[in-house]
C-alpha cells in the first residue's frame, strides 16, 4: 500500500520574488512532492498556509501517514489550533519531516523543546553534508557525502536536544559545520530535520536531496508500537500490592 | 583528595624525528602532564612503552584514576595482557581519554567494538572545532569554536559506535567533518575520545586544548569507593 504523503509549504517568496519564482515555478512543494515520487510511488498532495485551516485538516491529515515541512516568513502565523492539531497527530504516530527554516516553525519548536536557533549566512557557500551513519535507512543510495555547490549557511550552535540518531553532518566553505540530518521520536511519531533548502538555491531539484527525503518518509512511515497508558493502574497480579 | 591521571604515551616519534623532538623535546606525554596541571590540581604522572609491564602494571593502573592515552605508531606492540588490565579497570571505573591516533590503540578499539577507522590527509588544513553541546562539562570555559591554524585532517566517516554524546565537530579545510569530541560509556567506566593532536603540530600546547583535556578527566573521574 502507498504511503501517504502531504507536502507542507507557507508558498510566500516563491510567488513574491522573481528570482525564486524562476527556481520554482511552482513553488517548493511541487518541486518536492514531484522530485520523490521520482525515488518512490507515494500517493502525494501538497497543502498550502492560504487553504482553508492552513490545508491541515483533519480529513488531510487523516490521510497523511508523513507531513512534510517547509516554512521561513509566516512561521509565527501558522495558527496554534493547527499547531496542537499536527502535534497531537505526531504524537500519534504521523511522521513529519522538517526541512530548513522549518526548524523555526512552531511545530518542530514545540516537538524539540528548545529554541532551534542556529548561526546563519546568505553568502552561498559550498556545503557537503557528510554521511555519519552508513547503517541508516535514510541514507540508502547516498555516498560519503552530498556535495551542494550554493547553500545557506545553517551553523552550530543548533539548539536542539541530543539527536536520537544523527545521520549527516555539514561542512560549509565559510569554517561553519551543522548537524544536518538529526531524527528524533516523540510519541509514537518519528521525526526527521534536514537542513539543506534555501529557497535561492535549487537544492529540491538535486537528486540526492529528493533521495534522502524520499527515504526519511519511508523511515517516517514504519510501524509503531500501541498507544501507551499513562495514569494510575490495577496490580497486574492479584496477589500484588493493592489488588 | 587529587585526582591521579596517568598519561600514557609510546613515545617513538619524538625520539625519531628531529622536527618532532623540537616540538615536544619532552614528549607529547609530559607536554600533557604538564599542560593539564596549569588547568587542574590533578597529580598527574606519565608511563610510556618502554617502562617495564609497558608502563601499565597493575600498581600503576590500581592508582591512577584516569588514564590519558595517545599512541600511533606502535599501536600493535601493546600487549594483550596489558590492554586487558586496562580495560578491566575502565570497566571498574577508570576513566580513559584517548587522543588522536589513540583510536587505533587495541583498547578503544576494542572498548568500541567498531575498527575505529577514518579518512586523514597531512596537509596542514586548519581545523575549527565546533562546540555542539554547550552544556556539557567538558566544555566549560570553551568559547563557540576552537581553532587550530594547522592539524592532521581526520575525517567521516569514522566507523564508531554513535557516541553516547557528541561534544564537538570538527571542519577541515579541505571538506571534511568529523566527530571529534565523543563520550562512552563501558561498565563503570567513562570514556572521552578527543581527535586533535598530531605529533607535528604543537596542538598540546594550545591552552583551550588542554582546557579540554583537564575538562575530560574530571568529567572522566569517578570517586573510588562508588
Amino acid at each position: 500500500m502507498a504511503i501517504y504523503v502531504t507536502v507542507w509549504n507557507e508558498y510566500v517568496n516563491e510567488r513574491e520574488y522573481v528570482h525564486i519564482g524562476k527556481i520554482y515555478p511552482k513553488g517548493i512543494h511541487m518541486a518536492i512532492a514531484e522530485g520523490i515520487l521520482q525515488h518512490e510511488p507515494f500517493a502525494v498532495r501538497t497543502a498550502l498556509i492560504d487553504e482553508p485551516e492552513h490545508g491541515l485538516t483533519n480529513e488531510i491529515l487523516d490521510r497523511t501517514d508523513v507531513l512534510i515541512w517547509w516554512s521561513h516568513m509566516v512561521n509565527d502565523k501558522v495558527q496554534d489550533e493547527i499547531v496542537e492539531r499536527v502535534y497531537e497527530r505526531v504524537m500519534n504516530g504521523m511522521g513529519l519531516i522538517v526541512l530548513h527554516s522549518g526548524a523555526y516553525s512552531k511545530i518542530f519548536r514545540k516537538l524539540m523543546g528548545t529554541s532551534c536557533s542556529a548561526k546563519g549566512r546568505e553568502a552561498d557557500d559550498e556545503e557537503r553534508l557528510w554521511v555519519v551513519d552508513p547503517s541508516h535507512p535514510i541514507a540508502e543510495g547516498i555516498g560519503p557525502y552530498i556535495h551542494l555547490k550554493e547553500e545557506e549557511m545553517y551553523g552550530e550552535y543548533f539548539d536542539i536536544p541530543t539527536p536520537d540518531e544523527l545521520i549527516f553532518v555539514s561542512w560549509y566553505t565559510g569554517g561553519e559545520v551543522m548537524r544536518s540530518g538529526c531524527t528524533f521520536r516523540r510519541g509514537l511519531g518519528k521525526i526527521f530535520y534536514f537542513a539543506p533548502g534555501h529557497e535561492e538555491h535549487p537544492t529540491y531539484h538535486h537528486p540526492d536531496i529528493l533521495k534522502v527525503i524520499a527515504n526519511a518518509v519511508k523511515w517516517a512511515a514504519t510501524p509503531h508500537g500501541n498507544k501507551p497508558v499513562y495514569g494510575n493502574v490495577e496490580s497486574r497480579e492479584k496477589s500484588g500490592k493493592g489488588a | 583528595m587529587a585526582i591521579k591521571v596517568t598519561v600514557w604515551n609510546e613515545y617513538v616519534n619524538e625520539r625519531e624525528y628531529p622536527h618532532i623532538g623540537e616540538i615536544y623535546p619532552q614528549g607529547i606525554h609530559t607536554a600533557i602532564a604538564e599542560g593539564i596541571v596549569k588547568h587542574e590540581p590533578f597529580e598527574a604522572r606519565t608511563a610510556l612503552l618502554d617502562d617495564p609491564e609497558q608502563g601499565l602494571s597493575q600498581k600503576i593502573l590500581q592508582d591512577t584514576d584516569v588514564l590519558i592515552w595517545w599512541s600511533h605508531m606502535k599501536n600493535d606492540q601493546v600487549q594483550d595482557e596489558a590492554v586487558n588490565r586496562v580495560i578491566q579497570r575502565i570497566r571498574e571505573g577508570m576513566g580513559f581519554i584517548a587522543l588522536h591516533s589513540g583510536s587505533g590503540s587495541k583498547i578503544f578499539k576494542q572498548l568500541m567494538g567498531t575498527t575505529c577507522r577514518h579518512t586523514w590527509r597531512e596537509a596542514d588544513d586548519a581545523q575549527r572545532l565546533w562546540v555542539v553541546d554547550p552544556s556539557h562539562p567538558i566544555v566549560e570555559g570553551i568559547g563557540s569554536c576552537i581553532e587550530l591554524e594547522r592539524e592532521e585532517m581526520y575525517g567521516e566517516y569514522f566507523d564508531i559506535p554513535a557516541p553516547d554524546e557528541l561534544v564537538f565537530i570538527s571542519w577541515y579545510t579541505g571538506g571534511e567533518v568529523l566527530r571529534s569530541g565523543c563520550t562512552y560509556r563501558r561498565g563503570r567506566g567513562k570514556i572521552f575520545y578527543f581527535s586533535p593532536g598530531h605529533e607535528e603540530h604543537p596542538t598540546y600546547y594550545n591552552n583551550d586544548i588542554l582546557k579540554v583535556i583537564a575538562n575530560g578527566v574530571k568529567w572522566a573521574y569517578s570517586p573510588r569507593n562508588s
